[in-house]
């Protein structure tokens, strides 16, 4: 107790002190206002004065009564007159003071409406107060009809009665509402709130105006029922379904509807095999069209969209999708279908030499492959194919297969010099492909593609035959005769049986090259005018169709003597390739991948044949004496002599330790100007920006601007100021060129390649963050663009009024952030502030809701299909 | 004073004018809606005061009038009584002069 104590005490009879001192302030008042006697009580007191009188005069006789209240009534009557001459006096004088009064505070009020930071606001809400009965009339709608773009209706009436389209964009903002200028029903319910007489405008499937007239709006969709939406989306698929025959083979589908369901499903023609549902979709009350997977209501699709991702989905289910294993005709093996074939493959199980037999085999569907498991005593292995029956090779080291017509040949993994010594001529390998810059398939297609084409030939094996042949015409034949010699192209070939398989490697490339001829003169003349001239002629192009990582790989091959002579030194020779500059690079890196100098530049000729377009010349070349001059002078090393120190002519960049590039190649490097590499970037930016035009039609409201030193990507969807996509640097003095990234090795043969790269994955990120900020629109939609997610999604959602819908976006992640606005509620009180009430975020195609922790007992977020939902919780007792 | 507590007294503003500002108060800044509500509290209360002064002024002239006529009613109302007595007195004398 003790001080305590006391100090409580104190206070509580302080607080008693005070409570006195308040009531009887409260008292005095009280009283002071009891002595006032207003006019409304004149009547009343002069009522009972007069009653006085009467009273008066009762006791009074007849005589003396009337003497008294004549002569008292005569009073009232004068003394009234007076008083009431008084109060006039008095009303006139405070009707005045007040007059004054009133005019001072507007004159305030108006001077404070001026005032900075108030004019604007007043500017804005002034006009629909001024003008509030030529504006109701036109928001006064009991329903509005979603997607009917009857807001442009309203706006227009708003127009006519003074409120121009920027005025509600005004005045959207100062009631918090989404600003896009369209007044539909959040707007008008707003306004209505504002006006002090709240009005519900409901979304209906007709807008109805309050007299009860229903109008359609500008969106006939409305009109549509869903089932008629079925209907349209059905009969589009039985033309799939009827098409299908041609061109899908055996399968047989079928697409239906059920009231606002749609289904499509599919059934191998022979063989019984089960009927299985491709694609499933329901249309909405509002005639959207969602896919449904799994039972639960997807991701909205257009209408026009609905047949592309069934057809995409049968092809997936078709492809590869017969996989068996069994015993076929008496002989164990399996049963594979794939994309270009019309029938099903069989194929036996054939034992290598050391092999034990029997097999057993199990086919498995995965992502874009499919996985056979072979296992026979020696173990378990695999087999992959991919969708369109290569094979691709497993990496076992115990065994190898062989895909030989209908027969797949496991056998024990040999060394490879064995395995030459024993095979003097291969047709397997030329079947497989390797003779022939592609790999076969398991259906005999030889498929031969670049970046740009991709092109097939049918590969025919017969018994000591294999032939080539291009839209059924041969193009190249390798027969094997009983005595072991070997023909080409019925030409007999004279080799030892170590270059028998390069001979016939050589020639089935010559014979490709040449087949593609025709389509490469068809590019040539479309990119003639795009090519970079170097003096080399427009015939020296790349051959259509043919897969550059393979010739790259070919001319590596033929630099392998070289290789092998500047491994010895700690170097490494690396060929690389340039598409939009047809040719095949050769650089000399050292044992730290630095890239030492080009040491060739080779194009192709429309033969086939190779041309060293290095210093502007048109030649045919072989590659390697070319490199090998190339090695010669910029080593200044014999490389004859292997196991010597490389001794650089001359250090470039000066760099202790390590192998530099020689000035005079140094130069020929570094020629380009900063200008020059400020106008590669622009295009190397532009070459991006077109390339992945193809990809999103996002892309097009990228927006391309250079600068004397900088090159920028930026976006245009977002309001206020682009966001930045990308942004180079070039430094004019040193011509260093700097992206987010860091900086650009302009000494490599293929910077602007490397740039071009980096721009299309900065891209890539960006649009697949990209977000519409459409939201709170008034058809109610949220527009976002998710990551790995190729459509737009859209997202109706219902969100509490207090809260503002904000969206954020961070690498490729997006973030819808639901905000309120609290305190601030008047002097005394603390400035208003945001507070984050939920957040969603869209993540790798998927959206996640999170309620801020202190908001958590209030609030409940939720996704429901394509809805956003924030709800507020119902209030429970504590 | 709340806002709407001082707008309900502003009388120099019509509804609409009250609701207007309602709407304005609610975006400004801080400062500035404290600056309105201290106009408004002061023209208010200036109303006041003179509303209170007047009508001051006109209850002391009721209450002037009310005395008079009190004051009146009780002197005529005393006087007829005592001019009542001294005639029934009159009568009185004259009745007993009679007997």
């Amino acid at each position: 107790m003790g001080e305590q104590g006391s100090d409580n005490l104190g206070k509580a009879f302080e607080a008693k002190e005070k409570a006195v001192q308040d009531f009887k302030q409260k008292e005095e008042v009280e009283n002071a206002d009891a002595d006032i006697i207003d006019e409304t009580q004149l009547d009343a007191k002069q009522e009972a004065l007069q009653q006085e009188i009467e009273e008066a005069g009762k006791v009074l006789n007849d005589e003396y009564k009337g003497k008294l209240t004549a002569k008292l009534g005569k009073l009232v009557a004068t003394e009234r007159k007076v008083l009431d001459r008084k109060l006039r006096k008095i009303n006139g004088k405070s009707e005045e003071q007040l007059k004054r009064l009133h005019s001072d505070a507007l004159k305030k009020l108006g001077e404070f409406n001026e005032s900075k930071d108030v004019k604007e606001i007043y500017e804005v809400v002034q006009p629909f107060f001024e003008k509030k009965e030529a504006i109701l009339p036109h928001i006064n709608l009991k329903s509005y009809a979603r997607n009917s773009g009857y807001w442009k209706t309203v706006n227009e009436g708003l127009n006519s009665a003074g409120i121009s389209d920027e005025q509600i964009k005004g005045i959207q903002k100062i009631l918090k509402l989404r600003q896009d200028g369209k007044c539909g029903p959040e707007t008008m319910e707003a306004i209505f709130k504002m006006y002090g007489s709240p009005q519900k405008v409901e979304f209906a499937k007709v807008t109805e105006l309050e007299d009860g007239k229903k109008l359609d709006g500008d969106n006939e969709e409305v009109k549509v029922t869903p089932e008629e939406v079925a209907k349209q989306v059905v009969n589009s698929l039985i033309e799939l379904g009827n098409n299908e025959v041609g061109i899908y083979g055996e399968f047989n589908s079928l697409a239906a509807q059920d009231g606002n369901k749609i289904t499509f499903n599919s059934q191998p023609k022979e063989g019984g095999g089960t009927r299985v549902d491709i694609a499933n979709f329901e249309v909405d009350e509002d005639g959207k069209i969602y896919e449904v997977e799994n039972g639960k209501r997807g991701n909205q699709v257009m209408k026009e969209a609905v047949r592309s991702i069934v057809e995409k989905k049968l092809d997936d289910y078709i492809r590869g999708t017969e996989f068996s294993y069994g015993d076929f005709n008496g002989v164990d093996g399996l049963a594979c279908k794939f994309k270009d074939s019309m029938e099903m493959q069989y194929y036996s199980m054939v034992d290598g030499e050391n092999i034990d037999t029997p097999y057993e085999a199990e086919a498995v569907k995965g992502e874009g492959k499919v996985t056979v498991s072979i296992t026979s005593e020696k173990g378990t292995d695999t087999i992959e194919f991919d969708k369109d029956g290569y094979v691709l090779y497993p990496g076992s080291s115990t065994y190898e297969y062989e895909i030989d017509g209908d027969a797949i040949t496991i056998s024990e993994a040999q060394d490879a010099e064995e395995d030459a010594e024993s095979e003097p001529v291969d047709l397997a390998k030329a079947n497989d492909g390797r003779a022939f810059v592609g790999t076969v398939n398991a259906i005999g297609y030889l498929r031969v593609r670049d970046r740009e084409a991709s092109m097939q030939f049918k590969v025919k094996h017969e018994d000591g035959l294999v032939s080539l042949q291009k839209n059924g015409k041969e193009i190249f034949k390798v027969e094997v005769a009983e005595d072991g010699s070997v023909n080409i192209n019925g030409e007999k070939v004279e080799a030892d049986t170590e270059g028998i398989q390069d001979q016939i490697t050589i020639a089935a490339r010559a014979k490709i090259e040449a087949s593609l001829e025709p389509a490469v003169a068809k590019r040539g003349e479309e990119e003639g005018g795009r090519r970079e001239k170097k003096g080399v002629e427009d015939n020296a192009k790349a051959p259509e169709g043919m897969d550059w990582a393979l010739l790259a790989e070919g001319v590596l091959a033929d630099l392998e003597p070289l290789q092998e002579r500047c491994k010895s030194k700690g170097l490494d020779l690396k060929v690389s390739y340039d598409t939009s500059n047809p040719a095949i690079n050769v650089a000399l890196y050292d044992r730290n991948g630095k890239n030492l100098g080009l040491l060739g530049n080779f194009k192709f000729n429309a033969d086939g044949s190779i041309v060293d377009s290095d210093n502007n010349t048109v030649q045919a070349v072989e590659i390697g004496p070319r490199i090998e001059q190339g090695l010669d002078k910029f080593l200044g090393d014999d490389l004859n002599k292997p196991g010597e120190k490389v001794e650089p002519a001359v250090a470039a960049s000066g760099s202790e330790g390590e192998a530099s590039v020689p000035r005079e190649d140094a130069e020929q490097v570094a020629e380009i100007t900063p200008e020059q590499k400020l106008e590669k970037t622009k295009n190397a930016l532009a070459a991006a920006k077109k390339n992945m035009e193809g990809k999103s039609n996002l892309v097009g409201y990228f927006k391309l601007s250079v600068e004397s030193d900088a090159v920028y990507l930026e976006d245009t969807i977002t309001e206020g100021h682009p966001p930045q996509v990308s942004r180079v640097l070039v430094d004019m003095d040193s011509g260093e060129i700097t992206t987010k990234s860091g900086i650009i090795d302009t000494n490599a043969e293929n910077w602007e390649q490397q740039l071009q790269s980096q721009m299309e994955e900065s891209i890539a990120k960006h649009v697949n963050g990209i977000v519409y900020e459409e939201f709170n629109d008034e058809d109610g939609n949220i527009y976002i663009k998710n990551q790995n997610d190729l459509d737009e999604a859209v997202y109706d959602y219902d969100f509490p009024e207090d809260v503002n819908p904000s969206i954020e976006r961070k690498d490729g992640k997006v973030t819808l952030k639901l905000k309120t606005l609290v305190g601030g509620g008047g002097r005394g009180e603390e400035d208003a502030r945001e507070e984050q009430v939920a957040v969603f975020t869209f993540e790798n195609g998927k959206v996640k809701a999170d309620v801020a922790a202190k908001y958590a007992p209030y609030y409940e977020a939720s996704i429901d299909g394509d809805k956003l939902l924030l709800q507020e919780k119902e209030e429970t007792e504590t | 004073m709340h806002i709407s507590e001082v707008l309900e007294k502003a009388s120099f503003l019509t509804n609409d004018q009250k609701m207007m500002y309602q709407v304005v108060f609610g975006s400004l800044g801080a400062e500035k809606q404290a600056e309105l509500v201290e106009l408004l509290e002061k023209a208010v209360g200036d109303e006041d005061a003179v509303l209170g002064g007047a009508a001051q002024e006109k209850s002391e002239a009721i209450k002037e009038f009310l005395t008079v006529c009190e004051h009146a009613l009780r002197d005529d109302s005393a006087e007829m009584k005592a001019a009542e007595e001294e005639a029934d007195s009159a009568a009185a004398d004259e009745i007993l002069k009679q007997l």
